[in-house]
């Protein structure tokens, strides 16, 4: 490099390159050193004050620092940049974000549809009976003697006017659920399989472990040969859809009238994994639900005849699940209707 | 109930090395459930028997003794006791450190330490029967005295040796959940449980002792029934030469064990028959009744009757009492009376076992509320049968404890009723049926000795089985086929039984579109608009009725609610909505929550005929309407906001719904508990679903609710009909860019939206919406006025608009809503 003057602009430009620390300077810079009324333009101007025969050389020197000015120039406006990227966002990311909606159903509900979504897999129908029903369906067709205690005790809701009559004129808030399934039957013809989940009403003193009105699940399978053992895959599939992973079963003999034979059905009990502990009394088992094949006489009461059909029932409390599901220690949150209490479930 | 394992014992020899948790889960699979085993003899570890070598005087206290005891190690313990009766040469139970006792004055045991007392060594502690939980047993030792074991018989006197060993207390008592015993009367005694137990265990059953009864004699004692069905048997026996002391100690034991306090010989024996057989029994005091004759009949009203638990009850013509010709003795089956009791002096009784009708006893025993031993055996329907083996083990016991007493007369009547009902029923069941309902192959010879064991007697036909039901399970749960597989596959044993899932049939799948619906409308609700689904009761709260205007003389009611204010059934789901809002505006401003539940109603003619089609309504149930309705809330700051956001929240929820022909319309005449002029009916397809709007306001002031902004939906689901086949039509893409143009519009009071859009809407064809933005009143807008701002969505769908095609378009809008409804542009 001969020329001084182009020498001394590389210099001084590179210098100011280094100092400046913003892109507007830079920007200012480039304008400054390429403009039109550049630096580098008016050194260029030199031209017409050197010899011809050194114009040439003079030419590809100017070009060789126009080059590396340029270079250095792009070269500190991605550092520049990069510097400028680093700097990071000065709002507070623990802040919460912008709320959607959060409603819930309730956690009965909710139970509810994961178990018909398990049973619906395995083709049931899901049925509905009504909830003001009457000693007809609830009772008599039920296997329930004609004098059985249940009947006569207050801890069924009889609608005023008719607690003096008998069968179909006397009518009640449902104390359970079995009496849908004799609907069910008398419009149905079998084979079929169904789940009838719903409130049902008794009339006994309340505490955090007693409720008045309570949700039951209960199901049904009649086809040509329902073996005993068949009933477990109802139990099973309730407990797994619940529990989320398969649990152990037993059953054992229970009285119920409106199955021949019934059946008590215990799960292993999930706090001490079936070794004994104060939850189930010691014994490793905890009672979840009553079960059996549908007794002769409510099969008859149905339309069905009990020579030519089987079938096995089950029935469970959601409210009692759920309560275990999710540590609920007073069953009468389930119908506070209290806010606090649902919005946990959000 | 309670169960000795000694006393079952006598009647059953278990399996060598059968542990008590193995017999308490076979007894829970294969017959009745057990709560508990407890095991009696824990709570006399480290008591043993001593013999009281020498007592002198404590150096430092006057009232206190140091004795020394032979414990039979050959070398004599020194033991602190200050109770008068301790003397040389008595045996007594002493407790050693480490044992249970209960001091004075405690109720719960507590471990014993060597101690010293007054500076001498105590190496445990001669016992008093209550600091070891023999009061009952050994009532008669007084305050401070020591039990003395000195002259009981049945002692072994084995110095050293533990003190439940020696007086026979080792035993564990089964705990029975009653519950499980409902259906089963001949589960109500040790020998029952016991027959229960030979069948699981495949064991012999031991035959019940016996001796016979005397012979009849009407001048003795004679008996008469004049109670139709309610008393089918009586068994009376006259009894002398009966000392009534007390029972034999091996007896009081067993009572004791199983909770009963033991009294005299003449009721220990009752008692003990009673929990041996389950058959209840009563005595008499011979002196204390007048003539020979005992009679069973219905009391005549008001006849008095002072019962043994020092009660006096006044009957009724439909309790059936036992009585001597001139007045009741007791009241059939469930007490007896107090004047002819049997205590220190008698020596002739009249012994009753007798058959009564377990509704006629549970009906008496709820009246009187005296629920007893006896009663509740006699609900559950004994057999007949049971009279008699019951009366010849009283007797057996009885001439085994005291050889010398009489049996001087029976009379044993049976009713005219008693023979159809002691005829045996028989069940014919096919070896096919029983292994088919089971889903396992059981050999015929298994089935056959299966129920051999529970006393049918069985008779084979090729694989047919033809069985007689033995007397005791007749009465209860055994009379069809049905009965018998059960009886097999529970001594099968469930847990025997290998898992068979049914075999599939692939015949449709399952499209429940209601049941879709309602589960869309509650996911909707919930997940996306953000409400709560909460339960209530059916019943509801009078003073809510009132204030939601729903109260009517012929609203449906409880005859046993769960409160006088909750006597009403609800006909709408609104007041307990407005409950549900009252409860959470103590802790809440705003929320939002539904629920869907049914109401009651009384259905009128046209509800009649659809509910006749609903499945199983029948006879008086047709009568009522039950339809499922949804209900909820949106409370808010303002009147305003609760208005629009449930409105919103429904035109959200209608559009996703598979509904065709929405409509919400304000309300001509709308239901009680909405306020005038913000409320809406909602019509699908063109019927009338349900309303909404703003909760009335003197629904609100009852209830306290002015402050807040409420708004209240509605709707019956059974109206909704849901049409899965209804599908969104896809519009293809615009090609050119739409182009949006706000307006602010001054307008009467008067003027209403829903014209204001549907006059934009048509005023030009390149609007494609026109969109609410903001209502405004103000200050710069003059009196009687209002501003609304709106947004035009403008397209031509053929090229992009110009500036002046947009302003053009829009002046026209401008235009037209000038000419039709009087609204300007808004200048300021």
């Amino acid at each position: 490099m001969n020329n001084s003057k182009l020498n001394d602009l590389l210099a001084e430009y590179r210098t100011k390159l280094l100092a400046i620390s913003q892109l507007q300077q830079l920007r200012d810079l480039e304008i400054e050193l390429f403009g039109k009324k550049g630096a580098l333009q008016a050194a260029l101007k030199a031209i017409k004050d050197v010899p011809v025969e050194e114009r040439k050389s003079f030419g590809q020197e100017a070009n060789a620092v126009k080059e590396q000015l340029t270079v250095l120039l792009e070269q500190r406006r991605q550092a520049l940049l990069e510097e400028a990227e680093r700097v990071p966002y000065s709002f507070d990311i623990t802040r919460p974000g912008v709320a959607g909606s959060r409603g819930s159903l309730h956690p009965i509900t909710a139970m509810q549809y994961k178990l018909d979504d398990a049973f619906r897999s395995l083709g049931f129908e899901v049925y509905e009976g009504p909830e003001l029903s009457s000693e007809a369906y609830d009772f008599d067709c039920l296997n329930f003697v004609a004098d059985h205690p249940a009947r006569e005790s207050m801890d069924t809701f009889w609608l005023a006017g008719t607690e003096d009559r008998r069968g179909g004129e006397r009518l009640s808030l449902r104390p359970h659920l079995t009496g849908a399934s004799v609907r069910y039957m008398q419009t149905h013809t079998p084979p079929f399989r169904f789940v009838y989940p719903g409130r049902v009403y008794r009339n006994e003193s309340t505490d955090a472990s007693h409720e008045r009105a309570f949700y039951q699940y209960e199901a049904l399978i009649v086809d040509r040969a329902v073996s005993f053992s068949a009933g477990k895959l109802l139990v099973n599939t309730i407990l797994e859809t619940v529990f989320g992973k398969p649990i152990k079963t037993r059953m054992r003999s229970g009285f119920f009238p409106f199955v021949e034979p019934g059946f008590e059905i215990d799960m292993e009990c999930q706090v001490c994994g079936g070794s004994g502990c104060s939850v189930c009394g010691q014994s490793g088992w905890v009672e979840m639900m009553p079960g059996g094949p549908p007794h002769p006489n409510v099969f008859r009461a149905g339309g069905i005849d009990p020579e030519q059909w089987q079938g096995f029932y089950i029935n469970i409390g959601l409210d009692r699940l759920v309560m275990m599901r999710h540590n609920v220690n007073d069953i009468r949150l389930f119908r506070s209707m209290d806010l606090r209490f649902f919005q946990q479930f959000a | 109930m309670k169960l000795s394992l000694n006393w079952l014992s006598d009647f059953v020899s278990l399996p060598e090395g059968l542990s008590n948790k193995q017999l308490a889960y076979d007894l829970t699979m294969s017959t009745v459930e057990v709560e508990d085993m407890i095991d009696l003899g824990a709570a006399f570890k480290d008591i043993v028997l001593a013999k009281v070598l020498e007592v002198a005087q404590h150096p430092n206290a006057e009232r206190l003794k140091v004795c020394q005891l032979d414990t039979g190690t050959g070398e004599a313990s020194e033991v602190v006791c200050g109770a008068e009766n301790v003397r040389a040469g008595i045996l007594v139970a002493l407790a050693k450190p480490g044992a249970l006792v209960t001091g004075k004055g405690a109720t719960e045991p507590t471990r014993l330490k060597a101690s010293k007392i007054r500076g001498v060594t105590s190496n445990g502690m001669i016992c008093a029967a209550d600091e070891i939980g023999l009061a009952e047993l050994f009532p008669h030792t007084g305050e401070r005295g020591i039990l003395e074991l000195s002259n009981l018989e049945g002692v072994s006197a084995q110095l050293g040796a533990g003190l439940a060993e020696c007086l026979g207390l080792a035993d564990t008592i089964i705990e029975i959940d009653n519950k499980s015993l409902t259906n089963r009367p001949d589960l109500w005694g040790h020998y029952g449980v016991a027959r229960e137990l030979a069948a699981i265990y495949r064991q012999e059953l031991k035959p019940l002792p016996r001796l016979e009864l005397p012979a009849e004699n009407s001048k003795l004692l004679s008996v008469r029934i004049d109670a139709g069905r309610e008393c089918l048997r009586y068994q009376g026996v006259l009894l002398d030469g009966i000392e009534n002391s007390q029972s034999p100690f091996w007896m009081q034991r067993r009572l004791s064990s199983v909770g009963q306090r033991p009294i005299n010989l003449l009721v220990d024996l009752t008692n003990y028959v009673l929990f041996a057989t389950g058959q209840p029994l009563h005595v008499f005091d011979r002196k204390k009744l007048s003539g020979s004759t005992i009679y069973v009949r219905n009391a005549a009203p008001g006849e008095q009757l002072a019962l043994l638990d020092d009660t006096q009850i006044e009957l009724g013509s439909n309790d059936i009492v036992i009585a001597d010709e001139r007045s009741p003795h007791a009241l059939a089956g469930v007490m007896g009376g107090e004047n002819s009791a049997a205590d220190s002096d008698t020596t002739t009784v009249v012994l009753e076992i007798a058959s009564f009708n377990g509704a006629m006893v549970r009906g008496a025993a709820g009246r009187h509320g005296k629920r007893t031993e006896s009663s509740v055996r006699f609900e559950k329907c004994i057999d007949i049968a049971r009279v008699d083996l019951a009366a010849e083990y009283y007797l057996h016991l009885l001439r085994q404890i005291q050889p010398n007493s009489g049996l001087l007369a029976a009379s044993n009547v049976a009713s005219e009723y008693a023979n159809a009902s002691e005829a045996g029923s028989r069940i014919k069941v096919s070896h096919d049926f029983i292994v088919s309902r089971i889903g396992q192959q059981i050999a015929q010879s298994d089935i056959k000795s299966i129920l051999g064991s529970l006393g049918f007697a069985v008779e084979m036909t090729g694989s047919d089985f033809a069985l007689t039901v033995p007397s005791w399970r007749a009465t209860g749960d055994v009379s069809i086929k049905d009965d018998i597989v059960e009886e097999v596959a529970r001594l099968y044993g469930y847990d025997n039984l290998v898992f068979s899932p049914p075999s599939v049939v692939l015949e449709r799948a399952v499209l429940q579109p209601r049941v879709e619906l309602e589960k869309e409308i509650k996911r909707i609700l919930s997940f996306r608009l953000g409400m709560h689904e909460v339960f209530s009761y059916p019943w509801i709260e009078s003073r809510y009725n009132e204030a939601a205007g729903l109260s009517q003389a012929d609203e449906l009611k409880l005859a046993d609610p769960p409160a006088e204010s909750q006597a009403a059934i609800q006909s709408s789901l609104i007041p307990n909505m407005l409950l549900g809002v009252k409860v959470n505006l103590r802790h809440i401003q705003r929320f939002s929550l539904y629920e869907v539940a049914s109401v009651f109603r009384l259905a009128d003619a046209k509800d009649l005929s659809q509910s006749a089609q609903k499945s199983g309504y029948t006879g008086v149930e047709a009568r009522f309407n039950q339809p499922k309705m949804i209900s909820g809330a949106v409370v808010e700051n303002s009147f305003e906001e609760a208005f629009f956001g449930l409105k919103g929240a429904l035109e959200s929820l209608f559009a996703q719904l598979p509904l065709a022909g929405v409509e919400f319309l304000a309300a001509a005449e709308a239901p009680e508990w909405l306020a005038e002029g913000a409320a809406m009916v909602v019509r699908v397809a063109g019927s009338e679903i349900g309303h909404f709007g703003l909760v009335n306001k003197r629904t609100a002031r009852l209830l306290g609710l002015e402050r807040a902004g409420v708004a209240l939906f509605e709707f019956c689901l059974d109206l909704l009909k849901p049409d899965p086949s209804l599908a969104r039509t896809y519009q293809p893409l615009h090609q050119f860019p739409v182009v949006d143009f706000d307006l602010a519009l001054l307008c009467d009071e008067s003027c209403k939206w829903q014209s204001i859009e549907k006059v934009a809407r048509g005023a030009h064809r390149y609007v494609q919406a026109v969109s609410f933005l903001e209502e405004y009143r103000g200050s710069q807008i003059p009196e009687g006025k209002k501003s609304i701002s709106l947004k035009l969505t403008l397209l031509d769908p053929s090229a992009t608009l110009t500036s002046e095609q947009i302003e053009s378009s829009t002046k026209k809008v401008i235009a037209r809503l000038g000419a039709e409804l009087g609204v300007e542009l808004r200048t300021q």
